[in-house]
């Protein structure tokens, strides 16, 4: 007989901000990112699988199903094998329960790529990356058992095993709900590229470049890459011209390192940055400045424990507990429309990531990519590993002008970028 | 890699143009770049024919009853009842013949339907409340011996249909209701209906295991 405790079917709640995204998803709008790492030799599958498989083990919040109870959704353990396939769609698209064996995330690969497609609702950049950074040591240790030393070999390939707490209600006061005072920000309209399509541009850029820069501005990385997005919006698309309507650049925040958490599951949340263009004559100097004092005045413990008491307020709500399913999906679909209007783009740097030294020589690069979304066409997700740092755009526009713009920018302050991309708009051409 | 002159950014490509800008690259040395990524055969969303030859029909047979009754007007809005018939043959092929949907769940969606239909038979034809005395209990209560079957055929996934049997108890007992408004006349229908009803209920308390209370508990979480 097996263990009792493995045979039971298990399930928990969706954590606090994972509600959102079952009722907002759809094949426009699929809310799955990825995390991919390139590494120095091509990915044989069957090893990729056996990785995966060890990797599974470590991961409970991954290996589950989405289900429909009368008033939430939960997860429910999934005991379905997974299927590892090589790449065959562009990046981030709708991840289909139905065909999935319903398993909501998805492992690619293409020849020395991995990548690690994940719906939102099971977890965010943080624990993405957690997951793949143990899928990636797993796969090296397999592929290299001849080479590596004992060390390497008996190195834990994660830090912590499936934590599925939900870290917003072990972290949030007691406070009253109110509302959130939505308003609108600046949305950039051009012509899109039709159907399914995406485009993906990444920059890779000297990380220790880039920081003398910042330090030299006084400023972090995600703070001048921020400012440079809105600048290359107001620049490219406003024409340098006053607008009634904000620039707004969300910036997803690791709530992890803050509340000290170490779950698996989704522990965010988004602030935004940007200004209301009222003359003709900001400089970028200006705005950097603008941006990194919002940084500042936003991103303080207290202010974030505030936004998840907010938000965890809601769900705590008796009222909105005990109306049933489908009316709540009506009614946070309807705050989500409203609020998707308030930002104009996104940019979501996961940071630097750390493998063990022994690892490092088989990594060459992580990258993010985002999904977009209709109110925001383009998004930008950073990521840093060793020297380099790379700045993924994903887009639905048919020219890139904000990429564009942001890379020459880059250029032009003495940073050298070397640019790849999925050859969408060459193929206009 | 190569360099272009607009942007001033090294590019690795295998195309002769910038991604950003579409200026000719200049090559600044010869190795070969594999791609990072696949070509993609973009998967048009496939054109449902069958689909949309039902759509068009539905919405033409509908157009034409409506203005063949209107002009043929006499007392009796018979459109009505063939508009219903329209709308529940789309539940039949939206919902009932799809191969990934519950079965208790499809027994449950059907006996609404059903319901429905035939409730808006006996309006349009000049109530006389055959529908809600007789159809309505009849239907509630086979229903509920459907699901008793298959969960008696099909023991182990009775926790699956747990959710939808009770939601189909619950449905034998609004005869109860209907009775009481004095909507329905007929005391018997409405007596096996809601003792139908009461049976699986009790038998579902005494005879289900942890699974299926383990279901119900995750179902109804709040």
């Amino acid at each position: 007989m097996n263990n009792k405790f493995n045979n039971e079917t298990r399930w928990y709640k969706l954590d606090n901000t994972a509600n959102i995204f079952p009722v907002i998803s759809n094949k426009r709008l699929s809310s799955v990112f990825r995390i991919s790492v390139t590494l120095k030799q091509e990915i044989v599958q069957n090893i990729l699988e056996e990785a995966l498989e060890e990797t599974l083990t470590c991961f409970e919040n991954f290996r589950v199903k989405l289900k429909r109870g009368l008033f939430w959704y939960y997860f429910e353990t999934n005991k379905k094998p997974f299927l590892v396939e090589q790449e065959q769609d562009y990046p981030c698209t709708f991840i289909d329960p139905i065909i999935n064996n319903q398993f909501l995330f998805k492992v690619t690969y293409f020849k020395r790529r991995i990548n690690l497609e994940v719906f939102h609702a099971i977890t965010d950049g943080g624990g993405a990356i957690n997951f793949l950074k143990s899928l990636t040591f797993n796969y090296i240790k397999l592929a290299n058992k001849n080479e590596l030393s004992d060390e390497a070999l008996n190195t834990p390939s994660v830090e912590v095993f499936s934590d599925v707490e939900d870290s917003y209600i072990k972290n949030h006061k007691k406070v009253h709900a109110k509302s959130l005072g939505i308003k609108k920000a600046y949305r950039i309209i051009d012509k899109k590229i039709p159907l399914s399509i995406i485009s993906t541009i990444h920059g890779y850029i000297n990380t220790t470049d880039l920081l003398k820069l910042c330090r030299k501005k006084n400023v972090t990385i995600t703070q001048y890459l921020s400012s440079i997005m809105i600048w290359c919006i107001y620049k490219e698309y406003l024409n340098g011209q006053p607008n009634k309507y904000p620039i707004n650049i969300s910036i997803p925040v690791d709530l992890r390192r803050f509340f000290g958490s170490t779950t698996s599951t989704n522990f965010f949340s988004i602030f935004s940055v940007g200004f209301i263009p009222k003359n003709d004559d900001y400089t970028f100097d200006e705005i950097l400045e603008i941006t990194s004092n919002q940084f500042k005045e936003q991103l303080t413990k207290e202010n974030l424990s505030k936004k998840i008491s907010l938000n965890v307020s809601f769900e705590k709500n008796i009222f909105i507990r005990f109306i049933p399913l489908f009316i709540k999906n009506i009614i946070l679909k309807i705050i989500y429309d409203k609020s998707a209007k308030s930002s104009t783009s996104v940019l979501s740097n996961l940071g630097k990531i750390d493998v063990p030294s022994e690892f490092e020589k088989y990594i060459d690069n992580f990258s993010l990519l985002l999904d977009i979304t209709e109110s925001e066409p383009v998004k930008c997700g950073v990521c840093s590993y060793g020297s380099k740092l790379v700045c993924s755009f994903t887009s639905k526009f048919e020219t890139p002008y904000l990429e564009r713009a942001f890379f020459r920018f880059l250029q032009s302050e003495g940073i050298d970028v070397i640019i790849e991309s999925n050859g969408v708009y060459n193929e206009n051409m | 890699m190569k360099i272009c002159k607009n942007c001033k950014v090294k590019v690795i490509s295998n195309n002769k143009g910038c991604p950003l800008c579409k200026t000719v690259l200049t090559p600044s040395d010869e190795k070969v770049i594999e791609d990072i990524y696949p070509i993609i055969k973009t998967n048009f969303k496939k054109y449902n024919m069958l689909t949309r030859i039902f759509l068009f029909l539905s919405i033409l047979g509908a157009i034409v009853t409506i203005i063949i009754n209107y002009a043929t007007y006499n007392g009796l809005l018979w459109s009505v009842i063939s508009i219903a018939f329209i709308l529940y043959f789309w539940s039949i092929i939206s919902h009932a013949i799809k191969h990934n949907i519950n079965i208790a769940y499809k027994f449950l969606v059907q006996t609404i339907c059903i319901s429905l239909l035939t409730i808006i038979i006996d309006y349009i034809m000049g109530y006389t409340g055959w529908a809600v005395n007789y159809v309505v209990p009849e239907l509630i209560i086979t229903a509920n011996i459907a699901v008793l079957i298959l969960i008696i055929v099909n023991r182990m996934n009775w926790y699956n249909y747990v959710l939808y049997q009770m939601a189909i108890v619950i449905l034998g007992f609004i005869p109860l209701i209907l009775f009481f408004l004095g909507i329905i006349h007929e005391p018997w229908s409405t007596t096996i209906s809601v003792v139908v009803s009461l049976m699986i209920l009790c038998g579902t308390m005494i005879f289900s295991d942890k699974n299926v209370k383990n279901e119900l508990k995750r179902r109804l979480h709040f």
